[in-house]
């Protein structure tokens, strides 16, 4: 994502002139991002939460050193992953995600059948298992350009590496995946 | 192959069971308790000082905390609200990689190395500055996407030689320890930016971004600085067991 809209300069504008209203709408625009950048480090929803509230609090004291001429979302994005990682440091525990309860196909179009949506589900299930078995840096850098689709840059920003590092742990990434990934999932199917 | 690989998996985001919690009325509630900050300008330039920390340090307690602490090692200390919660990284310039017996003999000052441990993986001489690295394994957990699990930088920090400025991150928490003898300073989960400024006064900003615990004290004129994310105890203990190597 490069630049914002310019509705954003202005809420950013207002809430370090102490307007706690534009932060707040701030807040509600960058949620979903920032609970899903915490959720995928801590990889539980409590403790994402708190995370990502943390985030948002700290963000706001540190306002007045975001620079006005960059993007605000991977700013904040790497606030929530400092906070996030700091508290999986202390707790010390694997993260690991979890599928929803499939009973929303996202796909338009006429409902698939009962057996295919228990097979996308499983296959979901295997995907994200290998997902949760990479290294963390190569976790980190596939959850955030495929999970989450964050760009390149944005992802670097957020986990402060070059681009040029998440190009390449992104390739390693997904060869690392593969390797997990049972022979007949690379299949034709999907 | 990719394309299917990397579609199979923007699926797969849409199926994670995400948090969708509104943070607005508790993110809203703790603001109101903490008014905004005003912009704050940047306090950086050049000085005489052979170290200076540039630090971002919210509390008044903190700020007099360090320098007391960064007193008593000769540091000057200046306070900037201006640091980045994300730096810019790139490759680890540490300089040449030699062996630590070439390292001794083109540095000025004994080298010390851990007993505690093995040797470290790599030695590497800039100017006047060694770094000896210890990569990740089991023990040592890897400092933030580095590849290193304990850096050990030392260098005779002088006047109008290298100055040594760093700029901590809000999160950042300071205490004085003892560390073989004298007064040092351990800095607890430190987002920060290592910058080095040369003899004219240039800025060189190392080009990595570390967010481990730092452990930084002088001795005989040599100013050591250790980051790993080990606690503290391990970094003070395995500091207690330097001893001159190469």
């Amino acid at each position: 994502m490069e630049g914002r809209p310019l509705d954003e300069c202005e809420l950013i504008e207002r809430a370090i002139k102490g307007d706690v209203a534009a932060y707040t709408e701030l807040v509600r625009i960058h949620q979903h991002a920032a609970l899903r950048v915490a959720m995928l480090v801590v990889g539980d929803p409590t403790e994402a939460e708190d995370v990502a509230q943390e985030a948002f609090v700290k963000a706001h004291r540190n306002l007045g050193r975001f620079s006005a001429d960059r993007p605000f979302r991977p700013w904040l994005l790497a606030i929530v992953r400092n906070e996030a990682r700091n508290r999986r440091r202390r707790t010390a525990r694997q993260a690991r995600l979890s599928l929803r309860v499939a009973n929303d196909p996202v796909s338009g179009g006429a409902a698939p059948s009962p057996e295919a949506v228990l097979l996308a589900d499983e296959r979901r299930r295997t995907l994200l298992d290998a997902v949760d078995r990479l290294p963390d840096r190569y976790r980190m850098v596939v959850g955030c350009r495929f999970l989450l689709e964050l760009s390149e840059a944005e992802t670097a920003e957020v986990l402060g590496v070059p681009t040029g590092t998440v190009k390449s742990r992104t390739a390693r990434g997904l060869d690392r995946l593969r390797d997990l990934l049972p022979a007949d999932e690379l299949g034709e199917a999907g | 192959m990719t394309d299917r690989l990397t579609t199979r998996l923007a699926d797969l985001g849409r199926h994670i069971d995400w948090p969708t919690s509104d943070l607005r009325g508790p993110v809203q509630a703790r603001l109101v308790a903490r008014p905004a900050p005003a912009r704050k300008p940047i306090a950086l330039g050049a000085t005489a000082a052979a170290v200076v920390l540039v630090a971002a340090i919210m509390t008044p307690l903190g700020r007099e905390a360090i320098a007391e602490v960064l007193g008593v090692v000769g540091i000057e200390v200046r306070w900037s609200a201006e640091v980045p919660a994300v730096v810019p990284s790139g490759t680890l310039d540490l300089g040449r990689e030699v062996s630590l017996g070439d390292a001794a003999s083109s540095i000025d000052f004994p080298i010390l190395v851990p007993r505690a441990t093995s040797l470290p993986d790599g030695v590497f001489v800039h100017d006047r500055r060694v770094t000896t690295v210890w990569y990740p394994d089991e023990e040592l957990p890897e400092v933030g996407d580095t590849g290193v699990g304990l850096l050990h930088v030392q260098f005779r920090a002088s006047i109008d030689q290298d100055l040594l400025s760093k700029r901590l991150g809000p999160d950042s928490e300071y205490s004085a320890v003892t560390v073989r003898g004298v007064t040092g300073f351990w800095i607890d989960d430190a987002p920060h930016v290592v910058v080095f400024v040369d003899g004219e006064g240039n800025e060189r900003e190392e080009t990595i971004r570390l967010a481990g615990n730092v452990l930084l004290w002088e001795e005989d004129g040599v100013t050591h600085r250790i980051e790993s994310v080990l606690e503290r105890d391990r970094v003070l203990a395995l500091a207690a067991s330097m001893r001159t190597g190469g």
